[in-house]
């Protein structure tokens, strides 16, 4: 069933209590119990601000601030999310003012900025949905910051409507208007394709 | 199955982005319907609706390849990440505030995170306990002398947890004496909570 | 003797001290890199401060070191005390007089 998904990944997945304890001890100030929680939270949150700014090395510096704002504000973190919730929103918000500032391009720059594997791919080998995945990514650039970071936590990271909505600060409602305008753009881009 | 007719935040009905298809039904249901997986007998059997559903299906297996290229995450170095954000983070320690060693003409201290570290790991030597907050405080009426605040997730097969938070306090209490020299007062231990047995296995960070 | 050659001779008394890892890097030693071994990087005296009134008051000394886990922590603070008190007096009576040391652990490693 389409609308049966089960999220791959959930900030908290297999952290257990030991994730709370750590950020607790970090807000004390023990340095090595936050680089636990780097170690431990980083790839999943790159791969999040990767999949909304489609730039790696981008990517890898907004999670990085986000890591060290976290360890500013860590003292006064009481704990109403997970460590984990509470990373996911800081980097999804500092992804948001990146695609904010990021002036509209042309869907030619957006294609440069993809390490797409597909160039390395004898043509032939380039069937038609591999095309219709590059025309994705182009059309992606095409959406607006809040579109698009509805979209990708949505359709990439696989998140619930309300989880978006706590993440992003708005209601689901907006949330769904997002998305569904998203898709609407994105299908079109598509059906251009076609 | 509702029709969601002009709710607070966004109007569908209004939205310039959605479409009445000619079956009368709106875009914007039909894809969440799909979603929802909540289609009804019309959907299954409208050519219109059909058609819509087809165009976000083809929408969604671009997406899965999408998905899939940008899966890497358990392929993912951290170590060159953490380093850096660690640089950054030595730069603007918290080491808490000065604790006094030996007695007050002495002028000997350490610092708060560094006798809390010690005082955790301390606690951690009872199995299966963990420690979160430690608080070490100075006390204002007996110059020289400290009382430690601790927050422990107990095992959750102790057999009493008075009896736990005594040999916590036991174990807190010689290292603070045996490894730091520090006089202390009191020591609270506080249980928060449960720790899950098998956590047992990240317990290696503690010197 | 002057202020930075003091500081640095006291350096190195309390590098002997058994217990003691390394002198506390200043921002400077931190700076340069945090992931290097401290125990070569650093600058001199980093973690020895000295401050006198004048040419001939009293020397007021500040020592911040990370100490060695297995060593306890107040008799270490206690004998990077005493060194530094020796020196002083080795260093002539006008350099004891009413001297403070202060010794901060930073760091236990």
């Amino acid at each position: 069933m389409p609308g049966n998904r089960t999220p791959t990944w959930a900030p908290d997945a297999g952290t257990g209590p030991d994730d709370a304890l750590l950020a607790v001890r970090a807000g004390e100030g023990d340095e090595e119990a936050f680089a636990v929680l780097v170690r431990r939270h980083a790839p999943a949150l790159v791969r999040l601000a990767t999949r909304l700014v489609q730039d790696r090395t981008e990517a890898e510096d907004a999670v990085q601030e986000a890591f060290i704002s976290a360890w500013r504000k860590l003292p006064e973190f009481r704990g109403q999310s997970s460590f984990g919730t509470w990373l996911y929103r800081i980097v999804t918000n500092r992804c948001l003012n990146i695609l904010r500032t990021r002036k509209p391009q042309s869907q030619l720059e957006a294609a440069s900025r993809i390490s797409a594997p597909e160039h390395s791919v004898a043509p032939d080998r380039i069937t038609e949905g591999r095309a219709a995945i590059e025309e994705l990514h182009h059309a992606l650039a095409g959406l607006s910051a809040e579109q698009r970071a509805c979209w990708v936590l949505r359709e990439l990271d696989e998140q619930p409507y309300a989880f978006i909505a706590e993440t992003v600060g708005i209601s689901e409602q907006a949330v769904r208007a997002r998305v569904f305008r998203a898709r609407r753009q994105l299908t079109d881009a598509l059906g251009a394709w076609r | 199955m509702t029709t969601r007719i002009h709710p607070p935040d966004t109007p569908p009905p209004h939205d310039p982005d959605d479409e009445c298809l000619p079956c009368g039904r709106l875009l914007s249901r039909v894809w969440s319907d799909w979603e929802e997986g909540a289609a009804d007998s019309h959907a299954a059997a409208c050519p219109d609706c059909t058609a819509a559903v087809a165009e976000l299906e083809r929408l969604e297996t671009a997406v899965r390849g999408l998905r899939d290229d940008t899966e890497d995450a358990s392929g993912y170095d951290p170590a060159p990440l953490t380093e850096r954000v660690m640089d950054v983070v030595r730069l603007e320690l918290r080491p808490g505030h000065p604790l006094p060693l030996g007695t007050p003409e002495e002028d000997m201290w350490v610092m708060e995170y560094a006798a809390a570290r010690v005082l955790r790991a301390a606690a951690e030597r009872v199995p299966g306990v963990r420690s979160g907050s430690c608080r070490i405080t100075p006390e204002r009426d007996m110059p020289g002398r400290v009382t430690v605040s601790l927050h422990i997730l107990a095992p959750i097969t102790a057999p009493s947890l008075p009896a736990l938070a005594d040999e916590v306090r036991r174990s807190v209490g010689e290292s603070a004496d045996r490894r730091l020299g520090l006089e202390i007062t009191g020591i609270d231990v506080h249980v928060i909570g449960f720790a899950d047995a098998s956590d047992d296995s990240e317990k290696g960070f503690l010197p | 003797m002057t202020p930075t050659a003091l500081g640095d001779t006291l350096a190195q008394v309390v590098r002997d001290v058994p217990g003691v890892a390394f002198l506390t890097p200043g921002i400077a030693g931190r700076l340069r890199s945090a992931f290097q071994d401290p125990r070569r990087g650093g600058l001199p005296g980093a973690g020895v401060r000295l401050n006198r009134r004048g040419d001939t008051g009293p020397w007021q000394i500040e020592v911040r070191i990370v100490t060695l886990a297995g060593h306890r922590a107040c008799d270490v603070t206690r004998a990077t005390r005493a060194a530094v008190l020796a020196h002083l007096l080795a260093e002539g009576a006008t350099a004891t007089v009413d001297a403070t040391v202060t010794v901060t652990i930073t760091g236990i490693v």
